[in-house]
């Protein structure tokens, strides 16, 4: 816990972060619209950092979950910076979306007005679920309460999580008019980056080099991330109708780095794997909507291109910001509570 | 109950008058048409092809926008139509993204600040809003009450909007505006439940068929008969 607690440069880019994100989260909320976003482009990188910092709190949530269930020592003796990077970045994930949605307190109609048919209420529900579970579990480790329902929350943990990597997919992979989402696929690409992002996130937490007992369940995952890519492209390339081929070769090809890197170096590891794994999810996201429908073709032509703004790209930071300074707040807190 | 529209491609003109009479009817934006068209050309000079396709809200049966929104600000109202709650939607796009005919627009930014100005163009040709609620109005000085009584006249920021059918018409036993405004008469509303309505003789006639019927939406917009110039008599 201590490498990424105490480094005071990490502290400074976040503090900076914050404040270089939180103005465009600001002038979106309350001023003017600032993203590159129009009638037929309507989820772009700021929805798309939502899911990358919610997929890897899963990830690390099932990496987790997992260990305690099956009593991995190596990783349980780390549980509590787990259980704290696991809930901060689900509340970095939130912050995100909270600019990206009009009002932070929208979020809240999902509560009062809910419609079980719609993957989106599962998914926020899911997720609001898990940042729940996770505050218990926080709670209990504080409070020294863990002994009682340790297990089955950890179960129930585990159970929303791979249920809430799902239903985030499904928000894409049920959407019937657009050939570029529809499908089972969806899915199982966000349960696959949730996975990856646990494994290669994981190891940099536990400052050490890839415990014997991950290191093939995490070549495992990363290899078959990349598989599936290897195998969209092949089906891509071949000229699906109604598909765009959102797909590039050198996608798999940089997992494949990170898993031949996985056990010596974690770090360059996850440092090649997650910035692949956002760009993997925002080309998911983005492919899906560049086909425009409709009477939006007349005004916006058939086709259209995307590249992220700035204020767009200070969202992605503003929530890996908010993420990194929960997890040091949260972290010295614990901190200071074990010694005291 | 269940309403319908026809809308015959060989009485279409393409004069947009429908677009134009839907936005004074709903009061929408500069950048918002709920009534909207499709226009494609296509073909190698001489033989070029124009096609017009006016298209609005399909009101579906089994709407997409419907399933998808989170909150059932995207609902089903009286007469099978797919209507939207501003109040309780949250700005989250997905019945945008679900809607497989990209029809419903989302206010990106605040709407009508112009109507809030109140400073008029020339002297004397323009009553702010100021003017309307001191003389005890409501809205804008260009809203319609009568539409503002089934939508808000002004929209909030962060929400979606799209067609009604101009429910506050039908249920003073009118028709929609578009419907009303068309000069050639190419749209028909009506009950697609009643065998006898004009809606349900017109789609049995020219076997009417709505947009990507493959995708089984149950859209309850038809479209009967194509642009054919030389049988239009």
């Amino acid at each position: 816990m201590n490498t990424y607690t105490s480094n005071p440069l990490f502290l400074v880019i976040a503090a900076a972060g914050l404040l270089f994100g939180g103005y465009f989260a600001i002038e979106e909320l309350f001023i003017r619209p600032s993203f590159v976003t129009n009638d037929a482009l309507v989820w772009t990188l700021p929805l798309v950092t939502y899911v990358f910092l919610a997929l890897a709190s899963t990830g690390v949530s099932i990496v987790m979950a997992h260990a305690e269930l099956t009593g991995n020592e190596e990783v349980n003796a780390h549980k509590p910076a787990l259980l704290v990077a696991a809930l901060s970045l689900l509340i970095g994930a939130f912050a995100a979306l909270a600019s990206e949605m009009g009002s932070p307190l929208n979020m809240f109609w999902l509560l009062l007005s809910p419609n079980i048919s719609s993957p989106i209420w599962w998914m926020g529900t899911l997720y609001a679920i898990e940042l729940v579970l996770l505050g218990v579990k926080l709670f209990g480790l504080l409070g020294d309460k863990d002994k009682g329902y340790g297990q089955s929350l950890t179960i129930m943990t585990l159970v929303v999580a791979i249920a809430a990597a799902l239903v985030l997919g499904s928000v894409f992979g049920t959407v019937g008019g657009r050939e570029g989402f529809s499908g089972l696929d969806a899915s199982l690409l966000t349960l696959l980056c949730a996975l990856v992002s646990g494994v290669c996130l994981v190891p940099l937490l536990l400052n050490d080099k890839v415990q014997s007992s991950m290191l093939q369940s995490g070549r495992i995952l990363i290899g078959a991330l990349a598989l599936m890519l290897v195998v969209q492209y092949i089906y891509l390339v071949g000229g699906a109708p109604g598909e765009l081929n959102w797909v590039s070769l050198w996608m798999p090809a940089l997992l494949i780095c990170a898993l031949l890197i996985y056990q010596s170096y974690p770090a360059f590891s996850a440092l090649v794997a997650m910035p692949t794994l956002l760009i993997i999810e925002l080309s998911f996201v983005i492919q899906g909507q560049l086909i425009v429908l409709g009477p939006k073709q007349t005004w916006l032509g058939v086709f259209q291109s995307y590249m992220p703004n700035v204020a767009e790209v200070g969202i992605l930071v503003f929530g890996c910001s908010v993420a990194y300074l929960c997890f040091f707040v949260l972290c010295r807190t614990l901190n200071h509570r074990i010694e005291s | 109950m269940r309403y319908g529209m026809v809308i015959d491609q060989q009485k279409c003109v393409g004069c947009s008058g429908c677009v134009f009479a839907c936005k004074a009817e709903n009061h929408t934006t500069d950048d918002i048409n709920w009534c909207d068209k499709i226009i494609t050309t296509s073909g190698q000079y001489p033989d070029v092809k124009f096609e017009y396709v006016s298209t609005m809200c399909n009101h579906c049966d089994n709407a997409p926008c419907v399933g998808a929104c989170p909150t059932q600000a995207m609902h089903k109202g009286e007469g099978g139509l797919t209507l939207h709650d501003p109040d309780k939607c949250i700005g989250c796009k997905a019945c945008m993204v679900n809607c497989p005919y990209g029809v419903i627009s989302f206010n990106w930014e605040k709407p009508h600040e112009r109507w809030l100005v109140d400073t008029g163009v020339a002297a004397g040709s323009f009553t702010s809003a100021t003017m309307l609620m001191a003389a005890g109005g409501e809205g804008s000085p260009h809203s319609n009450p009568e539409s503002a009584e089934a939508y808000p006249s002004v929209r909030s920021r962060g929400t979606v909007e799209k067609c009604n059918f101009c429910v506050h018409r039908l249920k003073a036993g009118l028709s929609p505006a578009c419907v009303d405004a068309c000069p050639s008469r190419a749209r028909v509303v009506g009950d697609l439940d009643d065998p006898a309505s004009e809606v349900s003789q017109l789609i049995r006639k020219y076997e009417g068929k709505p947009l990507r019927a493959e995708l089984g939406t149950g859209a309850k917009v038809f479209y009967i008969r194509s642009y054919t110039p030389e049988r239009r008599t």
